[in-house]
Order: C-alpha cells, then sequence, then structure tokens
C-alpha cells in the first residue's frame, strides 16, 4: 500500500465521521486534527482502532500521540512506518 | 575544562538553524524594544494593582525583566543555561544560599537519577528513597521549618514533571543536552507559584524556539495581558458579587452563589495565563492552558477546554496505557471502565497535589463523590459520542442555523448550572450543607421567577445573536486573529491599564471599583468562607508553615523560629485557654504569657493600693494576634495613661488583659463568672466588634457542632426550641438563630453587667471595627443602644484607622489582624476615648464604691 492509498483510505474515514459540522474542502493533509479540535481524546481511541483494523497493525499506548496522529499526512507516515516494521 | 562545561549548558544540535538574535536587524530590534516596553508595563500593572502579590511575582520584577533582556541578546545555545540561572537567583535571594544550594543539589540528584542509564525500575526506586526523604521533610520530622519550606518548592518543581520525565525517557527521548531537563524542572515561574500548570516534557522540548521570537513574544504578552484581565474580573466578581453562603436565602441569592462561586475558577485561568504567557516570553512557545471554559457544550466538551495540561496529562500518563493493558480483557465496557479508573486516580492525583503543596492529608468523602460524579457524568457524554461515532448516525439539527445556535446556548446554560451546582458540593465544608443550601431553591415569589426567566431568556437572545454574528467571517477573522497582528491592540490595552493606576478619582463608585482592582476589599472576612475551596487552598496554602508565596511578609520570619501553639485545649465552652507563663516567639513576633494566662506581664491577684484596675474580656483583636506584646493596643494605653498619670488620684492604672482569640461573647460570660471577679477590678470593659450579631450565631453554631454543653438554661432553652443538633448543617443552625440574635446579644450584655453589678464594678462597652467587616451604622446603633440601657459606659472605636488602604495595617494579605501600625492607631482611638470618658468612669467608680448607685 502506497502513501497515497494510505492518505485517501484515512481521508475518507475523517471526512465520514468527523467533518460533519464542517466543510469536507477544509480539510487538507496537513489540517490540524487533534490540536485543532476536530478529534478530541474520546474519539482518538476510535481512529486508533479503525487504523488497527484497516493497516492490520498494533499501537503502543505511549504511541497515541500528537506526533503520530496530528493530520492525516502525520497518520499516514505512521502507518506506513508501522506497516514498514 | 571549558569544553567540558560548555557541553552541559548549552543546546548545540538543537535543530533551529534558522534562529537568529533580534539585533540583526532594525525591524527586530523595534519589535524588541516594543515588547520590553509591553512587559514592562505589564509589570508595573502586576506591581500596583498587586497581582497575586503572594506569589512575589511583582517583586522580582526587575531580575525577570533583566533576565528577559539578556535572553533575548544571549545566543540560542546559551538561552536554557540563563533561563536556569535566574531560578536559582530568585532562590538565592528568597532564601538564602544555603537553603538555594541544598534545594539545587537535591533536584539535580532528581533529574540524575532519571538519567542514569541503569534499568527502569532502579531509577523508580532511587527516586522513591529521595521522595520519602521529602515526606520526611515535608513533615517536619527532627528538622526545622526552613527544608520544610524547601521541600514544599522541590516538590511543587517535581510533583508531576517527573512522572512525564520518566515515562518520555522511557520511551526513548533523551534530552539533547542536560541543560534541557534542569531547566525542563528549574522553571524560575514555578517558585512563584507552587501550583503550577503541568507542563508537558516532549511539548516543552518540542516547541522550545520553534517560531520567531517576536510571535512568540506577543502570544506571551497576551497571555499575560489575559491573565490579569482574569485576575481583575474574579476580584470585580468578589468585591460586587460574591455572596457568603450564610447570605443564601431563596433561589435568587443561591443561582448568584453558585454561578459566581464557580465563576472564581478566573483567578486559576488568570495565573496560568500568566505562567505560560512568561514561559512564552523566554521561548517556550507552549499551548493554551483553558479555552473558554465557561463556553462548554457538554460534559466531555468541559473536559476538553478546562486546564488542558492537566487533562493531557492524565491522557498520556493514564487514560491510554490503562485502555492498551484493558482493551484484551474488555470490549464493550472498555471505554466506561478505563474512565472510571482515569477518574478514581484523578481524584488520588488531587490529594497527592494537596499534600505536596499544603502538607495536608485530606482523604475526604466529599471529594471522592465529587471527582467519580464528574467521571460519571463524562463517561456517560464519552460512551454516547462513542455510539453516535461507531452507528455513524447524522446530526438532527443542520450546524450553524438558528436552531443549531438556540440548542447550543442552551446547551451552555446548562451545563453552566450543573457545574455550578457540582462545583458547590465540592466547596462545601459538608454535604448536609450542601442539601441546606439547594433546598432554598424552593423558596422563591413570583418577581423573582420572572426575574430568573427574564435574565434565562435575555441570555438565550444575546448567545443566538453572537453566534450569528460569529457566522461572518470578517468577525471571526478579527477575533482569531493571531497576536503579533493584534500589536496595538494589546499595547492599546496596556497603556489604558497603566494610566488607570495614575488615575485618582473623586467618585465614590469609582473609588470602590478601582480598589475593587487593587483587592482592597474591607469586607473580606464575610467572604472567606465563599472563597475557600480546593483551588485557594493551592494558591494560599491552609497551613502557612507549607504552602505561602515568595511574596509572603512571613516568610524571612518563618525562618527564624518554629511556630509554636501558646493555646491549651479544653473540653468546656472556653474551648481553648492561653497557655500559663510561656514566652514563645511565634513568625518573629514575641507572645508572652502571666502566671494566670492572660497574654499579659504579671500582676497580683490582690490588687496593690491606689491601684485602679480595668479588666478587658475581647477576641484576638485584642489579645493582639500577629505582633509582640509591646505592640498590643492593650498594652500601649496602659503605659501611656501610667506615664501621664492621668488617671487623678491613682498611682497606678492597670489593664488586665482577659482577651483570648476566638472568644466571643457566650466564652466571656463563662469567664467573667469564673475568672475575672477575683482581680477585684474597677471596671470591665467589654470589646464589642463590627457584626457582633452574626459572629454570636457562628459561635452559637460551632459550639452546637462540638457538642460542648452550652451551660446557660437560657441558651439550652433557645437550642432546644430550635432543635438544633450537631448533625445540622452549620450555616442552618446560623439561619435559625437569626430572630434570636437581638435577645442573644441583650442577654449577654445584661448578664455582663448583672456580674458586674454584684463585683461592684463600671460596666464598659467598646466597640471597635474590625478590618475585615463593613461597619454597618444599624447594627452600631441597636447594640450600643442594649449597652446604655443597661448602663454601660460607651467607648465608640468604630472609626480608628487613618488609612483606606487596609492592606498597610494587616498583618498580612491573608491574616487581616491589625499589623503593629493597625494596634497602634486602635490605641490612640482607644486612649481618646477612655480620656473622654475618664471622668463618668471614675465617677461611676466612685459611687459604686460609696454604696450609692451601679
Amino acid at each position: 500500500m502506497n502513501i497515497e492509498e494510505i492518505k485517501n483510505s484515512i481521508r475518507t474515514y475523517i471526512q465520514e465521521h468527523f467533518c460533519k459540522d464542517m466543510d469536507v474542502s477544509e480539510l487538507k493533509d496537513d489540517t490540524p486534527l487533534l490540536s485543532g479540535g476536530i478529534i478530541d481524546s474520546i474519539s482518538t481511541m476510535q481512529v486508533v482502532a479503525f487504523l488497527e483494523k484497516t493497516f492490520g497493525f498494533e499501537f503502543e499506548a505511549y504511541e497515541v500521540d500528537r506526533d503520530n496522529l496530528d493530520s492525516i499526512s502525520i497518520m499516514a507516515d505512521f502507518v506506513q512506518k508501522k506497516i514498514n516494521g | 575544562m571549558f569544553q567540558f562545561i560548555t557541553k552541559y549548558i548549552t543546546i548545540n544540535d538543537i535543530s533551529k538553524s534558522d534562529y537568529k538574535p533580534f539585533y540583526y536587524s532594525k525591524k527586530s530590534i523595534l519589535q524588541f524594544l516594543l515588547s520590553f516596553a509591553q512587559l514592562a508595563g505589564l509589570f508595573y500593572t502586576i506591581k500596583y494593582f498587586d497581582i497575586e502579590k503572594r506569589s512575589g511575582i511583582g517583586d522580582f520584577y526587575l531580575i525577570i525583566l533583566i533576565a528577559f533582556l539578556l535572553n533575548s541578546i544571549l545566543h540560542l545555545k546559551y538561552k536554557l543555561f540563563l533561563f536556569t540561572i535566574v531560578s536559582i537567583v530568585i532562590l538565592i535571594k528568597a532564601f538564602g544560599i544555603v537553603i538555594a544550594f541544598s534545594f539545587v543539589m537535591i533536584g539535580l540528584t532528581i533529574i540524575f537519577c532519571s538519567l542514569l542509564k541503569i534499568n527502569f525500575r532502579w531509577k523508580i526506586f532511587f527516586i522513591l528513597i529521595i521522595t520519602t526523604f521529602l515526606i520526611a521533610l515535608k513533615s517536619q520530622i527532627y528538622v526545622s521549618l526552613n527544608w520544610t519550606i524547601m521541600a514544599t518548592f522541590i516538590s511543587s518543581m517535581f510533583m508531576f514533571r517527573i512522572i512525564l520525565f520518566l515515562y518520555e525517557v522511557k520511551h526513548g527521548l533523551q534530552p539533547k543536552s542536560i541543560i534541557q531537563s534542569i531547566a525542563y524542572f528549574f522553571m524560575f515561574p514555578n517558585l512563584f507559584f507552587l501550583f503550577f500548570p503541568i507542563v508537558d516534557y516532549k511539548v516543552f522540548i518540542k516547541t522550545y524556539y520553534d517560531k520567531h521570537e517576536h510571535e512568540m513574544w506577543q502570544k506571551g504578552i497576551r497571555w499575560m495581558l489575559r491573565g490579569i484581565i482574569h485576575i481583575f474580573t474574579y476580584r470585580i466578581l468578589c468585591a460586587y458579587f460574591l455572596i457568603s453562603p450564610s447570605e443564601i436565602k431563596d433561589v435568587t441569592s443561591l443561582l448568584i452563589y453558585l454561578v459566581v462561586n464557580y465563576a472564581l475558577i478566573l483567578r486559576i485561568s488568570g495565573v496560568f495565563h500568566l505562567v505560560i504567557g512568561l514561559l512564552c516570553m523566554f521561548g517556550m512557545n507552549l499551548p493554551q492552558t483553558f479555552n473558554n471554559y465557561f463556553l462548554a457544550t457538554s460534559f466531555v466538551d468541559l473536559w476538553r477546554r478546562i486546564n488542558i495540561y492537566w487533562r493531557e496529562f492524565i491522557l498520556k500518563i493514564f487514560f491510554y496505557p490503562i485502555m492498551f493493558r484493558l482493551k484484551k480483557y474488555l470490549t464493550k465496557k472498555l471505554l466506561p471502565v478505563t474512565m472510571m479508573i482515569t477518574f478514581f486516580i484523578t481524584w488520588f492525583l488531587h490529594c497527592y497535589q494537596l499534600f505536596w503543596i499544603t502538607g495536608v492529608i485530606s482523604i475526604k468523602w466529599i471529594d471522592l463523590i465529587f471527582w467519580l460524579t464528574v467521571g460519571i457524568c463524562i463517561t456517560a457524554n464519552a460512551v454516547t459520542i462513542q455510539n453516535k461515532l461507531i452507528k455513524n448516525k447524522p446530526s438532527k439539527i443542520k450546524p450553524h442555523t438558528i436552531p443549531f445556535y438556540f440548542i447550543t446556548i442552551l446547551k451552555i446554560q446548562g451545563m453552566l448550572l450543573v457545574m455550578s451546582i457540582l462545583w458547590m458540593f465540592w466547596n462545601s465544608q459538608s454535604i448536609t450543607d450542601w442539601f441546606y443550601f439547594i433546598s432554598l431553591s424552593s423558596v422563591f415569589s413570583a418577581y423573582q421567577l420572572v426575574l430568573i426567566l427574564a435574565t434565562f431568556i435575555s441570555i438565550t437572545l444575546i448567545g443566538v445573536l453572537i453566534q450569528v454574528l460569529l457566522r461572518n467571517n470578517k468577525v471571526k477573522g478579527i477575533i482569531t486573529k493571531a497576536p503579533e497582528k493584534t500589536f496595538w491592540l494589546t499595547s492599546s490595552s496596556i497603556i489604558l491599564l497603566s494610566l488607570f493606576t495614575l488615575y485618582n478619582p473623586n467618585n465614590k463608585q469609582t473609588k470602590k471599583f478601582k480598589a475593587a482592582l487593587s483587592n482592597v476589599s474591607p469586607n473580606k472576612n464575610e467572604k472567606i468562607v465563599a472563597e475557600k475551596n480546593y483551588y485557594s487552598g493551592l494558591m494560599e496554602g491552609y497551613d502557612e508553615k507549607q504552602g505561602f508565596g515568595l511574596g509572603d511578609k512571613r516568610l524571612k520570619k518563618l525562618f527564624l523560629k518554629k511556630q509554636k501553639n501558646f493555646y491549651e485545649y479544653s473540653d468546656d465552652l472556653l474551648i481553648k485557654k492561653i497557655k500559663k507563663n510561656i514566652s514563645y516567639t511565634d513568625y518573629g513576633y514575641l507572645f508572652t504569657s502571666n502566671q494566670y494566662g492572660m497574654r499579659d506581664k504579671q500582676y497580683s491577684l490582690v490588687k496593690p493600693k491606689n491601684t485602679f484596675r480595668i479588666a478587658l474580656l475581647g477576641g484576638s483583636y485584642e489579645m493582639g494576634s500577629g505582633v509582640s506584646d509591646k505592640n498590643v493596643f492593650e498594652a500601649i494605653v496602659e503605659d501611656k495613661i501610667n506615664k501621664n498619670k492621668i488617671f487623678n488620684n491613682y498611682e497606678n492604672f492597670e489593664i488586665l488583659n482577659f482577651a483570648v482569640g476566638g472568644y466571643y461573647l457566650i466564652q466571656h460570660l463563662k469567664l467573667s463568672k469564673e475568672e475575672i471577679y477575683k482581680f477585684k477590678p474597677d471596671a470591665l470593659i467589654y470589646f464589642a466588634h463590627s457584626n457582633e450579631k452574626e459572629y454570636l450565631g457562628k459561635n452559637f453554631a460551632m459550639i452546637i457542632k462540638n457538642h460542648k454543653d452550652l451551660e446557660s438554661p437560657f441558651l439550652k432553652s433557645i437550642s432546644s426550641k430550635l432543635k438544633l443538633n450537631s448533625f445540622m448543617s452549620e450555616f442552618e443552625i446560623i439561619e435559625k438563630l437569626i430572630p434570636y440574635s437581638d435577645s442573644l446579644v441583650f442577654w449577654s450584655y445584661k448578664k455582663i453587667a448583672e456580674d458586674c453589678k454584684k463585683n461592684n464594678c463600671v460596666p464598659i462597652w467598646a466597640y471597635l471595627l474590625t478590618l475585615c467587616d463593613k461597619f454597618d451604622q444599624e447594627e452600631f446603633n441597636s447594640i450600643k443602644g442594649y449597652a446604655e440601657k443597661l448602663g454601660f459606659i460607651t467607648l465608640d472605636l468604630s472609626d480608628p484607622y487613618k488609612t483606606d488602604k487596609y492592606i498597610d495595617i494587616q498583618v498580612s494579605d491573608l491574616d487581616s489582624h491589625p499589623n503593629a501600625k493597625g494596634q497602634s492607631q486602635i490605641a490612640d482611638c482607644f486612649y481618646n476615648q477612655l480620656m473622654f470618658k475618664k471622668d463618668s468612669i471614675l465617677l461611676r467608680s466612685a459611687l459604686i464604691k460609696n454604696g450609692k448607685t451601679n
């Protein structure tokens, strides 16, 4: 799976679940999701479950962090790193 | 050698390659100068208005300004070293070199233990050993007080940050230089504010100079200004709107109490903004700590907005790790179980924090119930959100429509009310108190209902209107403008605040407003109960020995001697007595008692010949709480009269000071019955104070709550008529006693007068205005009337102070007893009043002795 495919998959999920109150076109790859308040601490766990299920890897608790989840690009990079071991 | 030192004090490999000091361009120099001027303006305001005076931040403004200047000039790699040095300079200035050195050594030992390349469990083991040592220091076992104080400051710096630091080090985030770790712990604003935001180590490192200096300075200035505005709002609320619990009578006063009390959290957000703003000025571009928490629309939203650093800490260290551990065993109930465990930990951490800062170990049901209730509410809310997410249900109401705005504002008001009620519960002295106050919501009139409804509708409509306005991108753009783009707005606000300090209002209302901003509110005491809560305890300390700020007047005195208790406790109505024959130095002042347990010099039981002897009954003001023996107004007046020989034919004049802190009429009656007349006084002065009736009611309630025998049949009859018992709320007892307050005062005065008559003694009644109460003309007339009717000679000390700025004549900003200057002013007034009534007193005494009258 290449990085663009990962990004597309994540984008679709975010748009469907977290962008009901906003214009979908506003969601860019570098839009801050956690620091921008689009995803909060509780929904973070939903995103984690989605990423684990879709891409087949497991998160460690300390990886649930802005450094790995704050935007679509960051998430995609993290996922690719995890998949590639 | 130089290279070796440089290696540890610099951060060479930091990835801020584009950093350039401000003096590289003319524009940057101008930006620096303007930011410096803004910061100086803010500190001028802080100093002038005594913003968080007790913290000492205003006293150290010069050091901070110089540090800011040097920090801006220095190369990036030396900045953190300077930042640490500032902490050490403040430590030395506040505590002296020995304590400061020990402080730094203990701190460094903890940091080095955390960084040792050994098994993580061994690190924990070593840190626990140091923790045990700190606990021993905190509990003052075998150590002097200065070590306890030092332990408080170290604890405040390390209690949470060490957890985050260890967590990050464990997961591979190694500091690039040791100075990064040291600076993380030794943040100098923490020395001013023991209750400090939990700054995340990773965020601290990542955000350090991650933006252009000018942007960070402007952000820092804006936040500091916002902090000051929050604190001003808090002060205005305290001065104009805050009511004491005893003033809650019906639904309107209950609502005011609820909302205003909850709004007092503004002080915390104000302080946190000040702290984070100040850190921004030194390149730590940290995120916001509070985000418009009064606008929360749900519990989860509130959890998102209030004390954000705390939430992030809890999530990182507890919530996610617990959830990941439990997810193997639980699937459906994973979220609620994790959240409830997390809130249990939150409760525990509040106790943990309280202990390290104030030295108080407080495990209270009320706290546990509060945190678990909040936990249940947030969990229920979170589960609903989670279910919606899973089902991916669309919202019934379209966002950004009028109905959506209506619902939003209704949710905000609902949350505000619910949180205010919960907040009140948390800060109630007992659950019975809380139930009693909530039950008063059923007391209302039609007018009050209409008023509440009208307020509610107005707020709703205004709320909707604001949201409609915010829909406009232009309006939204103005509000969300970056700090560096609102430079002139911020600067104008600082200039206006500075100009306001120069303005000397003649108008009474404006004067009052300025006094409120300066926290010079004369009616502090009655509100103290209302202001008292978990956070005020953290910010001011329950125990002055452990929790206080660098600005506390007592700090240096605290280092002189260990505090000693000069009371002994008794099982009867007196509750406590002054120990006999003691001489203690407490907080640097001398407290001496004689062989009879009076705070006075030695007197013989038998009155010497040619002596006019007066017995004085009073409370803490007359006892001289917070001042040395020689400064007590009673002693000053006695000496002055003896020196001037102005009590006619008497060679000697004595005032026997029977005053004891915490004594009110009920204790005075017992004292006069059992102790005073064996000294054969010629006169007895009873000192009444402002709020006489209210204090009598509180004292009565305290006796009931402490299961003491009321002894007098009259008091017992009132108690049984009102069915008072120790299970009732203290406020309920006080409320029930209000209709009896006049008869209680009258009865007490009558008893004093009767005892005087029996013992051939002239009864004198003196009224003294305290520094913490407002003068109430109506009450003064009423109690003075009783005294005159019962044959007392009256002395009026209702205006003894020669200043409006009471803070100058108080022991400290938290202790409103008069200091030496205040006692001296009372002495002048008392002396003048005695001289004015001298002839009446002597005449009456002569008549009594000749058996003619009383």
